[in-house]
């Protein structure tokens, strides 16, 4: 073809509501627009009528998927602005609350999200009839999340317990005992599942960006760390407006964002790019193992690379686990004092960078907010990753074109709900 | 509303599940109930999920599920066009409900708070106020929460395809909570909504140490003004009410009625 214009209405199999504009013709640069096209939330304008303490339960709310990572960035950078330091039990729990997150997250995007793909399936419905097995044991990879954050946050879906300064219920010895087995049994299908992922060699985008994640010094990027790409930039999280450059494009409901005036990546890759030598033996072996060669700069490999990550999380839950079964938790919030402040903090939400800010005054009350999502992080990167896939569109049929197109989207996993926030400096 | 949708062998309903504004957690909690999933896609056809598929089906639907908020023309105009194609038409948790945490917008000034998240904000076109998805099309069930308990959904869906009446849980959480033995929060000086709220969610906030924010909505027959006076007692002050009662509540009538005439404000 000469001429390509294609106009993906609806993004399927993503969360939230996106369409894709794409004309290339030859020898002319090609026009790409990601366009968000979900409704407004606005967030970060009516958080400003709440205190310090509703933040974490009403920003959960920005996302199903990811609830739990939200309340933890949200909870995190709370308590910076108050100076709340809180104890090394509440972490290791918040480490848990994230992990879940990462394994329902990422388990539902390989299986459901992505895989169809590969099987020629529109749904995981088709996929049933020869391929029964692997949707079970993806379902129960996919409770196993649900389940830690069930467990941990009182609910697998905007969690309950957490609060500032630590926990209103913490599980007993023997609730840990019981999910710590069920962990360990997993870990032969978390291994097929990269095997799985693995035995696909097509397609190929292989175009190096910038990548970014929070680097912590002793473990693969989770809970807390610097911002840091693999380029060698580097930055404490609560200064991050000096290294993340956002700009309005007028066709989204999303601001695009930058680093030094190019796009970059959030997500598995950029974890995997920044911090592989951390990964545990287990998934570095898996990974040498169905020959993913990191660092990696083809982007469909986020899929495979949210595989390998599924196995290490896995392994590191059982870590913690293993820590907190020999304490004797109990429910407890550190006491603090309301204070006024401005701080930030980021983790690693299943997409990747989640960074929350707020600024609060002397009695606690949100004077502003300011969050920004790995979806919104990816949305440059993904429309210079689509002019990169430009020459090869001409090449394919207008269905094999709009099925690529489709599926290079589907590997950055979106979460278009999350994104349609917007910074303004506070 | 048409006659009752029965499953059979040989004739599935029809089944769409569409998200309008929110964060497509009440599909997500569809999608949690892993031990059930392939049980219920063995029971309906399912045509129509945008999220978990890139098949399309233009209707008409036995069943629609609808989950968020409306907060455009746009959205309205959908909404509308899937009230006309469906036989029975259901609301999805609290955005679409009560308005859910999008109704926190209500009573302000959208010009201000568009500006505040978007600083070009005159490419937006957005609904100063979200309501409730009943106030704009007739719902035929409801199911309430944020988000939804994916028992609830079960139970609804089972009564549907076998022809049974729907239970409707018309008493309050305390109810919930006091099966379940837990310690009273609001003895304990919580500021709960428990008493005001329906029932539901197993008391799920309660039982982990959490005062109840109503997110599923007011009990029928609430009593808003012993709740209202059960705070004050408690030294909460004005704001604080009007805080707790609008988190997920800003655009439930039964609440904002009650609140307005005792607290003589006229924004909520």
């Amino acid at each position: 073809m000469a001429l390509v214009t294609l106009d993906i209405h609806h993004l399927a199999r993503v969360e939230g509501h996106g369409d894709l504009f794409v004309e290339i013709q030859k020898g002319k640069e090609p026009r790409v627009e990601m366009r968000v096209t979900e409704g407004t939330r606005l967030f970060e304008a009516f958080l400003r009528e709440h205190c310090y303490s509703e933040v974490s339960h009403i920003m959960s709310r920005i996302c199903g998927i990811c609830s739990h990572s939200h309340a933890v960035a949200a909870l995190r950078a709370v308590e910076a602005a108050m100076q709340i330091e809180p104890d090394p039990q509440t972490i290791q729990l918040r480490k848990l609350m994230l992990i879940g997150d990462m394994l329902e997250s990422h388990a539902l995007h390989i299986n459901f999200l992505a895989l169809p793909d590969y099987l020629g399936a529109r749904n995981v419905v088709e996929m049933l009839p020869q391929y029964r097995k692997e949707v079970k044991r993806a379902l129960q990879l996919k409770k196993l999340g649900n389940d830690l954050m069930e467990l941990i946050g009182g609910r697998h879906t905007h969690p309950l317990c957490a609060v500032v300064g630590g926990f209103t219920h913490v599980p007993t010895s023997a609730q840990l005992q019981s999910i710590r087995k069920r962990f360990h049994s997993a870990i032969p299908d978390a291994e097929a599942q990269i095997e799985l992922m693995g035995s696909f060699n097509e397609p190929k985008l292989v175009r190096r960006s910038q990548y970014l994640a929070v680097r912590h010094p002793t473990e693969y990027p989770i809970h807390d760390g610097v911002l840091a790409t693999d380029k060698g930039l580097q930055i404490p999280a609560h200064e991050y407006q000096n290294l993340i450059e956002e700009r309005n494009v007028p066709y989204a409901h999303a601001k695009f964002s930058e680093i030094k005036g190019e796009p970059y990546v959030a997500g598995s890759l950029a974890r995997l790019n920044v911090a592989s030598n951390q990964l545990s033996d287990n998934a570095k072996r898996m990974a040498s193992k169905v020959g993913l060669k990191l660092p990696s700069y083809d982007i469909f490999q986020m899929n495979l690379g949210q595989a390998v990550e599924y196995l290490h999380y896995l392994e590191h839950a059982l870590e913690i686990l293993d820590d907190l079964i020999n304490q004797d938790l109990e429910a407890k919030v550190v006491y603090h004092k309301i204070r006024a402040g401005r701080s930030a903090a980021a983790v690693e939400a299943p997409r990747g960078v989640l960074i929350h800010q707020y600024r609060l005054n002397a009695r606690g009350k949100v004077l502003a907010a300011d969050v920004i999502t790995p979806t919104a992080m990816n949305y440059a990167n993904i429309e210079a990753d689509v002019r990169a896939l430009a020459p090869e569109l001409l090449e394919l049929s207008k269905e094999e074109a709009e099925l690529r197109l489709n599926m290079l989207i589907r590997a950055y996993d979106p979460c278009i709900s999350c994104s349609v926030h917007y910074v303004q400096t506070i | 509303m048409e006659g009752k949708i029965i499953s059979t062998e040989n004739k599935k309903p029809v089944v769409a599940l569409y998200g309008l504004t929110c964060c497509a957690g009440c599909q997500l909690e569809i999608l949690d109930l892993e031990d059930e999933l392939l049980d219920i896609l063995g029971k309906i056809n399912l045509v129509q999920f945008r999220m978990g598929s890139s098949a399309k089906h233009p209707g008409p639907y036995d069943i629609c599920f609808v989950e968020g908020s409306v907060t455009n023309e746009e959205e309205l105009a959908q909404l509308k066009e899937l009230r006309k194609k469906s036989k029975i038409l259901i609301a999805l948790g609290a955005c679409a409900t009560t308005g859910g945490v999008n109704a926190l917008r209500n009573g302000r000034n959208i010009e201000e708070l568009k500006q505040t998240v978007y600083s070009d904000a005159s490419h937006l076109r957005t609904l100063p106020e979200i309501l409730p998805l009943k106030e704009h099309v007739s719902i035929d069930y409801e199911l309430q929460g944020c988000p939804i308990s994916g028992e609830e959904f079960i139970e609804l869906l089972t009564a549907l395809l076998t022809g049974a009446t729907p239970q409707e849980k018309n008493y309050a959480v305390c109810v919930e909570c006091r099966i379940k033995e837990n310690v009273c929060l609001m003895k304990e000086g919580e500021l709960c909504l428990g008493p005001i709220t329906r029932a539901g969610c197993g008391a799920r906030c309660p039982s982990v140490g959490f005062p109840c924010e109503g997110c599923w909505g007011p009990v029928p027959q609430a009593n808003v003004t012993s709740e209202i006076e059960m705070f004050s007692q408690k030294g909460a002050s004005f704001d604080t009410v009007v805080r707790k009662f609008r988190m997920f509540n800003a655009s439930s009538e039964d609440f904002m009625k009650e609140l307005k005439r005792r607290l003589n404000i006229e924004w909520l």
